[in-house]
């Protein structure tokens, strides 16, 4: 695993534009770092690819070992949710089930998952299209580890008739400026309409409730929904409660198990099933082991309110909104540093299977302003 | 071929809809700080800048009839989606 310092081609934000890619620059710096590449063997990616399979695996007996235990109470669930997660946990609803293991990999030891971004993962159309169209340019004799274009569509493919039949797929996401939202939903919903399936699109304000059913602007009913919305912000929100009523006509894709996966408080439990297990890091809901941890809220989102502390003392910390939030404590992994870039590994998995990887760098935390930087192999 | 034309029109359409909306906020496109803009917070509607397991908007009947609106979205000042994380991890 190496990092390589190369040209930008002079007209890369016009084309990364071109691929949808409109939240290129942050802050006046590039968002889409292509200043740099990642370039890692053939054999290491292989490890990656293993450690994703793996971490999969310890996902599904953790899954499966809080819904026989009944411990939603530990993830900040509403206990009016608990039976139809039970219930979509039991019954495996059609999904895509997809998501971005964030793991701390240095090309030597094995890789450390820090979280499971599982129910509203970003950084998909820069992992899957992105970097792959800067590969064939820049590197076209290259590999990439990127498969994740196609995973999605034969996912869509699988599912496509397991969904109500003469109805679209709708999908919606946040009103938000960046366009990041808009366009990664956009860009799912292309996927989906690839494989075959009719799709619509509308804002998550502009969903309707008609007093029985979930309806888009046009008054049609919504039988099959994929929301970039998080699921602790839905249940929360008026509509909510509708769920339960709507349980047999609206599947909502993802479902409404990830908010077990999505969800920092299964970290700890993966610990204690899998104690020392090689791609996790200790993690606990009761407090720091010694002096030396990182401090997360369970349910936080881009860093917010992540505090690391090295020897006691506060080496990094990020303010943001969930200071009331429930926390876990997990251990504190050294990132790899490159001149001052510290990548985390995204490895993104589709119905289990492994299939690529996007790479973000920043300082100790990665946030929403970090850096995605292309690799080859 | 993974990527053609037919296939990026719908990426397009929706990034050129938020360049739209946008510009009504930003002067040039490329002031526009996409990660980090003013425009992200102009374009909250109804948002209630990620209220621990709270917030949510009020909901609204259309004007059509008896359809209510509103219930869902009101929560996502800056989004819905899963970037951040890392060690320090942070967020989904």
């Amino acid at each position: 695993m190496e990092r390589l310092d190369i040209t930008p081609r002079s007209d890369w934000r016009e084309k990364v534009e071109a691929l949808g890619l409109v939240w290129h620059t942050a802050s006046g710096a590039p968002y889409w770092n292509e200043s740099a590449c990642y370039r890692f063997t053939r054999a290491e990616i292989a490890t990656v690819e293993q450690a994703t399979h793996d971490l999969y695996q310890l996902f599904l007996a953790a899954g499966q070992y809080v819904v026989d235990q009944k411990l939603f109470s530990r993830f900040g669930i509403p206990a009016w949710c608990e039976p139809l997660i039970v219930e979509a946990w039991k019954a495996e609803p059609p999904a895509l089930n997809y998501g971005r293991f964030d793991l701390g990999y240095d090309g030597r030891s094995p890789p450390k998952l820090f979280e499971f971004n599982c129910d509203t993962p970003t950084s998909l159309l820069e992992a899957a299209v992105v970097q792959w169209a800067w590969k064939e340019e820049v590197f076209p004799s290259a590999w990439q580890f990127n498969d994740l274009h196609d995973q999605l569509v034969a996912r869509w493919k699988d599912i496509g008739p397991c969904l109500a039949p003469g109805a679209p797929v709708h999908f919606t996401h946040a009103r938000e400026g960046s366009g990041e939202d808009a366009v990664t939903t956009a860009y799912l919903m292309d996927t989906a309409r690839e494989a075959g399936l009719a799709t619509l699109a509308l804002l998550a304000s502009d969903i309707g409730w008609d007093g029985r059913r979930f309806v888009d602007l046009a008054r049609r009913e919504i039988r099959t929904l994929y929301h970039l919305y998080p699921w602790e912000w839905l249940v929360k929100e008026p509509f909510g409660r509708h769920l339960l009523e709507t349980r047999e006509r609206t599947l909502w894709i993802e479902p409404i198990w990830k908010m077990i996966w999505s969800n920092k408080a299964i970290l700890p439990i993966l610990w204690d099933l899998h104690p020392r297990h090689p791609n996790l890091l200790w993690a606990s809901a009761e407090g720091p082991a010694g002096d030396t941890y990182v401090r997360k809220p369970i349910l936080s989102r881009e860093g917010g309110n992540v505090r690391i502390v090295r020897d006691g003392v506060e080496i990094a910390q990020k303010d943001g909104p969930y200071a009331a939030a429930p926390v876990i404590w997990q251990g504190l992994y050294d990132l790899p540093d490159f001149g001052g870039n510290r990548p985390v590994v995204g490895s993104w998995i589709v119905d289990g299977t492994p299939a690529g990887i996007g790479i973000r760098e920043d300082g100790l935390i990665t946030g929403n302003l970090s850096r995605f930087t292309p690799h080859i192999v | 071929m993974r990527f053609d034309s037919l296939r990026l029109a719908s990426v397009l359409a929706a990034a050129a809809a938020t360049l739209a909306a946008c510009d009504s906020r930003c002067d040039r496109q490329d002031s526009w700080d996409a990660k980090a803009n003013d425009c992200r917070g102009g374009h909250g509607g109804g948002a209630h800048g990620g209220a621990w397991f709270g917030g949510g908007g009020g909901g609204a009947h259309d004007q059509a009839g008896d359809v209510a609106r509103g219930g869902f979205g009101g929560t996502a000042g800056e989004g819905g989606g899963e970037g951040g994380g890392g060690h320090g991890g942070g967020g989904e």
